[in-house]
């Protein structure tokens, strides 16, 4: 145990040597699989493994945050006592993670990053969280992953958009499964000059900040490729509830389709805002990125409009993974699983079925398992967690709002199209990967 | 540091050693500069083992996690330390901002912003984070203590969330807006003078020095960050404890008092009033650069540092802990930042119950609890409980303990904690 | 660009709501110098109550979804018009027994006082609020007929072109109410006494009017305005737990002060400014347009002290 290295020298340029992990300092270094040297919070002690799940709780998104929840709770059920894709999946089976039975300890984001950062700290120096995973929103994420590189702490992204996330931010010790701006921009183009034809005229409005404006930018670019001209555009302050004004600027005679580019509670206000100014019937609406609360609070104005989704639980219908997800969540907790339940199940699952294959918890090799991972087993088809940004690699669903008559049993959107991994992705070089550092793994340098 | 304060303040009443009992002494000696140094430095460096090691206890016992994380003490180090600025306006001068957030981000963001293109040294970014916020206090208090009252604090309000706003939208290219500024970007994290690595531990250190291997837990295995950040508020409760001793300070407590009878004197209220507030942004600033350092690496975002609730944070640290009191706005912070980081990650023992999204539930229960029935917030209730104890155990009841408000008690720093 | 016309609209619609709150607050702060951080919270409440009687929605989270099985459906499904009855009456009992629970016990106590437990109670509603119905915000609830009337799509106006009918309607509805409260205090006795308290409450009650019942009366008046103000603004935009805080607290103080602490006068017009203020730059410089509506009431504060039409400083 003489040669562990933190991941920083303390004393620098002293050359010295023979430092143990900053959070484990508390004696019995010498336990656990110890044919790795402590790190972060590995050795994990005893027979229990912590994993925290950090969620928005309060906040704009607590919605989503307490689906989240409870699909993470839902794998911490199947990963001790079987049942879902523990069942299913060769790498997994009941009774813990290696043996370990899994706990959890649960925090609150509140849907700012600062606080994400600080109950992630809560979670791994006081709980010893050995991953970390949740969250809504791209800043959060982000955050938290810097947080997690740092501490040596695998960090799972749930509910993230930006292509930053695994681009100019991303980071060794993070992953990510939902695909991002760039994906969406083009998987999305191709299928909307399909739908709606060529040589179009698009108007875009888009909340006025980062994750908006590079939203705004990647549908441009995809969608002035396919030979669509973009008319005008409209920014709209982040938070703006009031979107009627706006509506009423969309000149109505020359845009086909108009660009919605909000998310939770601005596309919440802003989709129904065009449908009460008859924007619908002058133009199509998109909604590039749709989430569930805005689908849920605006359920009566998303009929025929057009979004990609992470995922749907109509998936189910052709995937036997999709459909166990959804028949365990329906039995636990009643109704059909959002996206965001999906992404917060598969990151627990992938990461426990990553620690089975690595034999150990060593963060290193754990990544390094993730790493060009190939599979098909979470219920979006086949994709690569790709080694060279971390990202996902993967099809994306493309998505039409129903009509209210036609909205049953929670379902309110129809799938319309898949755009594959191929078409959609981007090369390692290409697109937000070309802006992707991923730092170290941490080990003994 | 010198214990030369009674003679600039003159208001402590001198009771030499000789005179009465233990407790008499003692009582005495609360008001001395000495006493507030060696409390201050007491109760910052037990705090860490005290959240993080004593409560940490009841997760190994009965499993329900109360200790506090590593980390926390500096959090509440730097919201305290506002807090402590904070007082001189409100408990003192009497003034009610609600735009200290401005103040207190703006540090943040300079602190940070100078670390990343300058040098990426933390005493020079608490200077340059004291330095801005200082700066920024002139003319915003400037403008603002023109007016009194709901029209101030509304003041102070506007100049906060434009800033807020600018930060959020129109400066992104310098804070970098919604998703966050990441302060200290270095590799290898931040270091002290070149050597010292912010987060290297006393154990780590005293291993790399003698090449033995020092046990320590958690709590009193502090960080070289967390001593710095110690001992700058260590230095700001100090000089908080002179000004307010200090003639000066005298003054700003009348101001508070009865304005116009200050202004029948001659004094100029308008000057007093501006550098109380110029003070209590030297404070902010330092708190602020602090919470970048503490952020090194990490986020600094203009909801957690420059957003209007963060202005309210600091009003309900303050006045929970004690309006008035040197002690109390840093106790207020310990009570605030361990319930809104602590008490909601805790389950109900035995149950799956969390109290999770609760903790501002619980939070609104505390102060209202809290402010009906101690009107001097929680360091109010302590001291006039430890009146009556001394009262009780004292031998000779000095002459103004019957007269004296608890808005008019300084110290006992840190050691409740 | 949106014409002239469509801003000035936007404005007034956005300025008439901002006014009905800064009403409410403004004769609670100028009778019983009282500063009421709940005010938001009253505006919360007021729009949850205008969804629960106008719609019948799905509750998926909170306690209220524990309560009645899954997915819950809650509400009276009733019309606007029960609302605007229901709303302004049981705000007012709401408001009286704020009065008497929370206000009394705080009238001599300082100004900070009165924040912070006012403040901690909006936590508290606010974070209710969550507890029983979730954080999941339900869609605006404007009605598409009112009595008789289509209220709902759109109406070709001359000047602006196509406009939201509803939008005329809450413009209207908004100075219909402002107008009654107007009359109000101008033309009754309790009118008087707010007039009167606004001025010199101590010489009210040198008077012999027995001040207290009064105040209970002010304060359910004010609790009815903010309530009517969240009940006309949950048909404009999603009804959350955030909206209180968010989008009606500091709206109403900054109303307050340019209008003149106390004002009756002085909050419609502060309402009507602001929303002037914020409509013309909500279009031309979004990321701006905030920023120049504090810095608007900044430099207003600087140069008029006071407000418009202020008498009292309050907390002097």
């Amino acid at each position: 145990m003489s040669q562990n290295i933190d991941r920083r020298d303390v004393l620098k340029g002293a050359g010295a040597a023979g430092i143990a992990g900053l959070a484990g300092c508390v004696g019995g270094e010498s336990g656990g699989d110890a044919e790795y040297p402590a790190i972060g919070n590995y050795p994990v002690e005893g027979d229990e493994v912590v994993l925290g799940f950090n969620v928005p709780q309060s906040g704009p998104y607590a919605s989503e945050g307490n689906d989240e929840l409870k699909a993470y709770n839902l794998a911490v059920e199947h990963l001790n006592n079987g049942g879902g894709w523990v069942d299913m999946w060769d790498d997994l089976s009941a009774g813990g993670i290696l043996d370990k039975t899994v706990i959890s300890v649960e925090g609150d984001t509140a849907t700012t990053p600062a606080t994400a950062e600080e109950s992630a700290t809560q979670m791994i120096r006081n709980d010893g969280a050995i991953m970390i995973t949740g969250g809504v929103s791209s800043s959060v994420a982000i955050s938290q992953q810097k947080l997690c590189q740092q501490e040596r702490v695998q960090f799972m992204s749930c509910l993230t958009h930006s292509n930053a996330t695994q681009g100019a931010d991303c980071v060794r010790y993070g992953q990510r499964e939902m695909h991002n701006a760039f994906m969406t921009g083009k998987a999305l183009a191709p299928i909307l000059v399909e739908e709606f034809g060529e040589d179009l005229n698009f108007y875009s409005m888009y909340a006025d900040y980062t994750w908006g404006t590079s939203n705004r930018n990647s549908m441009k670019r995809f969608l002035e490729d396919e030979g669509w001209t973009q008319t005008d555009e409209a920014p709209t302050p982040l938070g703006e509830s009031d979107f009627s004004p706006y509506m009423q600027d969309v000149p109505r005679e020359e845009t086909d389709v108009l660009l919605l580019i909000h998310f939770g509670a601005d596309a919440a206000n802003s989709i129904p805002a065009a449908f009460d100014a008859g924007l619908d019937e002058d133009m199509e609406i998109v909604v590039p990125l749709y989430d569930t609360i805005a689908a849920n609070s605006a359920s009566d104005d998303i009929g025929g409009v057009y979004g990609t989704v992470d995922w749907n639980w109509q998936l189910g219908e052709e995937d036997e993974f999709a459909q166990a997800f959804v028949d365990a969540y329906r039995e636990a907790e009643g109704g059909v699983p959002s996206y965001a339940a999906r992404l917060a199940y598969s990151a627990t699952m992938r990461y426990a079925a990553a620690v089975e294959r690595a034999e150990t918890f060593y963060p290193p090799e754990v990544i390094k398992q993730l790493e060009g991972h190939e599979y098909d087993n979470t219920g979006i088809g086949e994709a690569v967690s790709r080694g060279c940004d971390h990202q996902s690699q993967r099809d994306v669903f493309v998505v039409q709002g129903r009509e209210p008559s036609e909205q049953e049993d929670g379902a309110l959107l129809s799938l319309v199209g898949t755009t594959d991994k191929e078409t959609a992705g981007y090369a390692c070089d290409a697109g937000p990967a070309a802006n992707c550092e991923l730092g170290d793994y941490g080990e003994d340098s | 540091m010198s214990d030369d304060a009674e003679t600039d303040g003159g208001t402590a009443i001198e009771v030499t050693p000789e005179d009465g009992n233990l407790v008499d002494r003692l009582v005495a000696a609360k008001d001395g500069e000495r006493f507030v140094a060696v409390a201050a430095f007491v109760g910052v460096f037990a705090m860490p083992f005290v959240l993080i090691d004593v409560l940490g206890v009841f997760d190994t016992l009965i499993g329900l996690s109360l200790g506090g994380f590593v980390g926390l003490p500096t959090l509440i180090l730097s919201f305290g330390i506002v807090a402590v600025g904070y007082n001189l306006l409100l408990g003192y001068t009497g003034l009610l901002s609600f735009g200290h957030a401005a103040l207190f981000g703006s540090a943040a963001y300079a602190a940070g912003i100078f670390s990343n293109n300058v040098v990426a040294s933390p005493l020079l970014a608490v200077v340059v984070g004291i330095a801005v916020a200082t700066l920024l206090s002139w003319p915003i208090g400037f403008l603002s203590i023109r007016r009194s009252g709901v029209y101030f604090a509304v003041l102070t309000l506007t100049f906060g969330q434009m800033l807020y706003f600018y930060a959020f939208g129109p400066g992104s290219w310098l804070t970098n807006g919604d998703d966050g500024y990441t302060p200290f970007d270095v590799a290898g994290g931040p270091d002290l003078l070149g050597f010292l690595a912010m987060d290297a531990s006393i154990t780590t250190l005293f291993r790399d020095i003698t090449g033995l291997t020092l046990t320590l837990t958690d709590g009193l295995d502090m960080t070289v960050g967390y001593m710095l950040a110690g001992l700058v508020g260590v230095l700001a409760i100090v000089v908080a404890h002179r000004i307010i001793k200090s003639p000066y300070g005298l003054i700003l407590k009348a101001i508070g008092q009865n304005e116009q009878r200050v202004a029948f004197v001659g004094l100029n209220v308008f000057r007093y009033k501006l550098m109380a507030f110029i003070l209590s942004g030297v404070f902010a600033g330092a708190g602020g650069a602090l919470y970048a350092l503490s952020k090194a690496g990490l986020t600094v975002h203009p909801d957690a540092t420059l957003y209007w609730v963060v202005s309210g944070d600091f009003v309900i640290i303050t006045a929970v802990g004690g309006v008035g009191s040197l002690a109390g706005p840093l106790i207020g912070a310990v009570v605030f930042e361990y319930i809104r980081l602590v008490v909601q990650g805790i389950t109900v023992p035995g149950t799956e119950f969390q109290i999770g999204s609760l903790w501002r539930l619980l939070l609104g229960v505390v102060f209202v609890v809290v402010v009906t029935l101690f009107p001097d917030g929680i360091y109010g209730g302590l001291s006039s409980l430890g009146d009556r104890l001394v009262e009780r155990f004292g031998a000779a009841t000095d002459a103004d303990t019957d007269d004296r408000r608890p808005v008019e008690e300084v110290e006992e720093t840190g050691g409740d904690d | 660009m949106v014409d002239i016309a469509g801003i000035l609209l936007t404005g007034l619609q956005q300025g008439a709501i901002f006014a009905l709150l800064g009403l409410g607050l403004t004769i609670i702060l100028g009778t019983m110098e009282f500063l009421n951080l709940a005010h938001g919270a009253l505006y919360l409440v007021g729009a949850y109550m205008g969804l629960f009687i106008v719609r019948e929605v799905s509750v998926q989270e909170g306690l209220l979804a524990g309560i009645a099985g899954d997915p819950t459906a809650v509400g009276l499904g009733s019309s606007f018009l029960v609302a605007l009855i229901l709303t302004p009456i049981l705000m007012f009992v709401i408001g009286v027994a704020m009065e008497r629970f929370v206000a009394r016990p705080l009238y001599d106590r300082t100004e900070v006082e009165q924040l912070l437990l006012t403040f901690g109670l909006a936590l508290i509603i606010e974070e209710l609020a969550r507890e029983f119905v979730g954080s999941q915000p339900f869609s605006s609830y404007a009605p598409d007929k009112l009595l008789g009337f289509t209220v709902g799509g759109q109406a070709d106006v001359p000047l602006v072109g196509l406009y939201p009918r509803w939008r005329f309607v809450v413009i209207g509805l908004a100075f219909l109410l402002i107008g009654l409260s107007y009359l109000i205090i101008e033309r009754t006795d309790f009118g008087l006494i707010v007039k009167a308290g606004t001025r010199d409450s101590e010489m009210v009650r040198m008077l012999g009017i027995d001040i207290t019942r009064s105040y209970a009366l002010v304060f359910g008046v004010g609790a009815a305005l903010a309530g009517l103000a969240g009940l006309v603004g949950g048909t404009i935009i999603d009804v959350a737990p955030g909206i209180g805080t968010n989008n009606a607290l500091v709206p109403a103080f900054l109303t307050v002060v340019i209008g003149g602490a106390g004002s009756v006068v002085g909050a419609i017009a502060g309402g009507i400014i602001l929303g002037m203020v914020a409509a013309v730059f909500q279009f031309q410089a979004p990321q701006w347009s905030q920023i120049v509506l504090f810095g608007f009431v900044a430099v207003f504060l600087l140069v008029r002290p006071g407000g418009l039409f202020g008498s009292v400083e309050v907390g002097e």
